[in-house]
């Protein structure tokens, strides 16, 4: 009973030790409210080996500041779904749009779930900049069902054909909208491209883009695609048609009249925020998630790409990243992020910047330290040597404490709880019953002699000597007066040994 | 570490977010710090009042 009491004790202490964070960190507090959009969701039937898009609408209340969001999949197959781990509310940003993919692997026909959850978590608690303050982790969940079936279904939309306000010797830009609603992923064949002088009618251009040239779309995605044409180099006002062919078909054709307007026309301006990183260290080989938003304050809508160079410490160029091309409208602004591992620690400085239209934004830097997994196993190491040190005092004690009782059980057994020490062997010689009147009526310091070397003076009383004589509880305590001397000896002797062979249970 | 996690996670019948919540909760901390703090420190008072007491009988 008490060795359970000693490890139900030790088991708590480790909790203690847990929780006042001796052990590396396992998740984050959380502090936002959020909704979802759709909570429940049906992607139908989905093939094999074929990645399907889903996207969904993450909202929060308090916009007030950065908030990053942690994904964790739960249900049967986690593996199947597949998209960032985390992502970031910048402040001000109250939705945001998250895409993952389903990408079912060699899985038998048959229907699917799972939870996909969203949970909050302070920036300041990743970075051990404080502590949130808060114990309540208030997140969202998808419920995600789908069927693997091998049907190929192929549906999609093309819709929003747009040309972009352009000028002379600019790109002419178009945009349209795929809406994929089937479960194979699908690009046109071909699109061919035909501009037409609105005033004379003749053909200026004809461009043909082929399929492996344009984008794909994810089954179940809706994707805005920009493409950008060649340049004019006259003024005037157009006419763009545009066929799109699929399997040697027109599939869609739109026609749109467009302007080309004098170069320096329309203002092409765009700024970038600063370039933030999921977290300020990372170990060697972890994906480091980078990212900027591009607001575009020109008066012309412009593609633009972010492209951020990796310096080491010592100032050498370690990689270039280039980001994909986006279409950035009139006062939009777009997060662009980038993601790169490095394969040696070290201290970077990641240099972003912006191209858009013919031009560049200005640059935004950040610096990132890159450790070695060592490190993290030197925490924890020392971590649980300390523990260790920690449990192995706490034993000891206990340990202690049992053979203590163990050892002084038998004299405290029968000694009264506030006389615990055996009187000296001349208290026991005395037998008169007027001595022990008189003794009864002293304090033991008082009625026992005090001669140099004998041991110290107990507080027993000879009434309970005598109760105990009579009880049969005390053996051999009889003293003939001749050999006084050498019972004085023995005491001196070794009087810790005779006192517990004087007494006996 | 994993297993230890592991195995509060099982006795407690708490979800990794939930335990999440809880280390990171200053409240739990302080409780965990208490706890730890008092035990050592009745430890030591007992040890010395045992060793005090088995001491005065010795004598």
């Amino acid at each position: 009973m008490r060795r359970c009491n000693i490890f139900k004790s030790a088991g708590i202490i480790l909790v203690s030790i847990f929780f006042i964070g001796f052990f590396p960190a396992i998740g984050h507090a959380a502090f936002s409210t959020m909704g979802i959009s759709p909570s429940v969701l049906d992607a139908g039937e989905l093939l094999n080996d074929v990645p399907h898009e889903i996207t969904v609408i993450i909202a929060r209340h308090d916009s007030s500041s950065d908030m990053w969001v942690e994904v964790e999949v739960t249900g049967a197959e986690t593996n199947f779904i597949q998209g960032d781990s985390e992502f970031m509310f910048k402040a001000g940003e109250s939705d945001h749009s998250y895409s993952f993919i389903v990408l079912p692997k060699d899985a038998p026909t048959g229907r699917y779930n799972a939870l996909i959850e969203f949970l909050p978590f302070d920036i300041d608690e990743v970075f051990g900049g404080g502590t949130a303050g808060t114990v309540f982790r208030r997140g969202v969940a998808l419920n995600l069902g789908y069927e693997v079936s091998d049907k190929q279904l192929v549906e999609f939309t093309i819709k929003k054909f747009a040309v972009l306000p352009t000028e002379v010797d600019l790109p002419i830009v178009i945009q349209y909208t795929v809406e994929n609603t089937g479960n194979v992923t699908w690009k046109p064949g071909q699109i061919v491209f035909t501009i037409i002088d609105a005033g004379s009618g003749n053909v200026v251009l004809s461009q043909t883009i082929e399929g492996e040239d344009l984008e794909e779309v994810l089954g179940g995605a809706t994707r805005v695609v920009t493409q950008e044409l060649v340049a004019l180099s006259q003024t005037g006002n157009y006419i763009l048609n545009a066929d799109f062919y699929y399997n040697n078909d027109i599939i869609y054709s739109f026609s749109e009249d467009f302007e080309v307007l004098p170069a320096g026309t329309l203002k092409q301006y765009g700024e970038i925020d600063a370039l933030t990183a999921n977290k300020s260290e990372f170990e060697v080989g972890e994906t480091i998630s980078l990212s900027t938003t591009f607001t575009n304050k020109g008066e012309i809508p412009v593609v633009a790409r972010l492209i951020i160079e990796v310096y080491s410490s010592d100032g050498t160029l370690v990689d270039t990243l280039v980001g994909s091309s986006v279409s950035v409208g009139i006062n939009e602004e777009a997060i662009m992020r980038e993601t790169t591992r490095l394969s040696e620690s070290g201290e970077y400085t990641f240099i972003g910047y912006v191209e858009y239209g013919n031009k560049v934004s200005g640059t935004a830097r950040t610096t990132l330290t890159v450790k070695s997994p060592y490190n993290k196993f030197l925490i924890t190491a020392i971590s649980i040597s300390v523990i260790i040190i920690l449990i192995a005092i706490i034993l000891l004690i206990l340990i202690l404490q049992l053979r203590k009782g163990k050892t002084l059980s038998p004299a405290t057994a029968i000694l009264p709880p506030q006389v615990p020490v055996v009187p000296p062997p001349s208290t026991f010689v005395s037998t008169s019953p007027q001595a022990s009147t008189d003794a009864s009526q002293q304090t033991p310091t008082e009625s026992l002699p005090q001669p140099s070397g004998t041991p110290p003076q107990a507080d027993i009383k000879q009434n309970d000597v005598s109760e105990s004589i009579a009880s049969g509880e005390v053996e051999k305590v009889t003293q003939i007066p001749g050999e006084q001397s050498s019972t004085t000896e023995a005491e001196k002797g070794n009087p810790e040994e005779d006192d517990l062979w004087t007494i006996s249970l | 570490m994993e297993n230890f996690i592991q195995g509060i996670l099982a006795v407690s019948k708490l979800t990794t977010s939930e335990l999440s919540v809880l280390y990171h909760s200053p409240l739990i901390k302080g409780f965990a710090a208490g706890y730890l703090i008092s035990t050592l420190i009745y430890g030591f008072i007992f040890a010395r009042k045992r060793r005090l007491r088995c001491e005065e009988i010795k004598k």
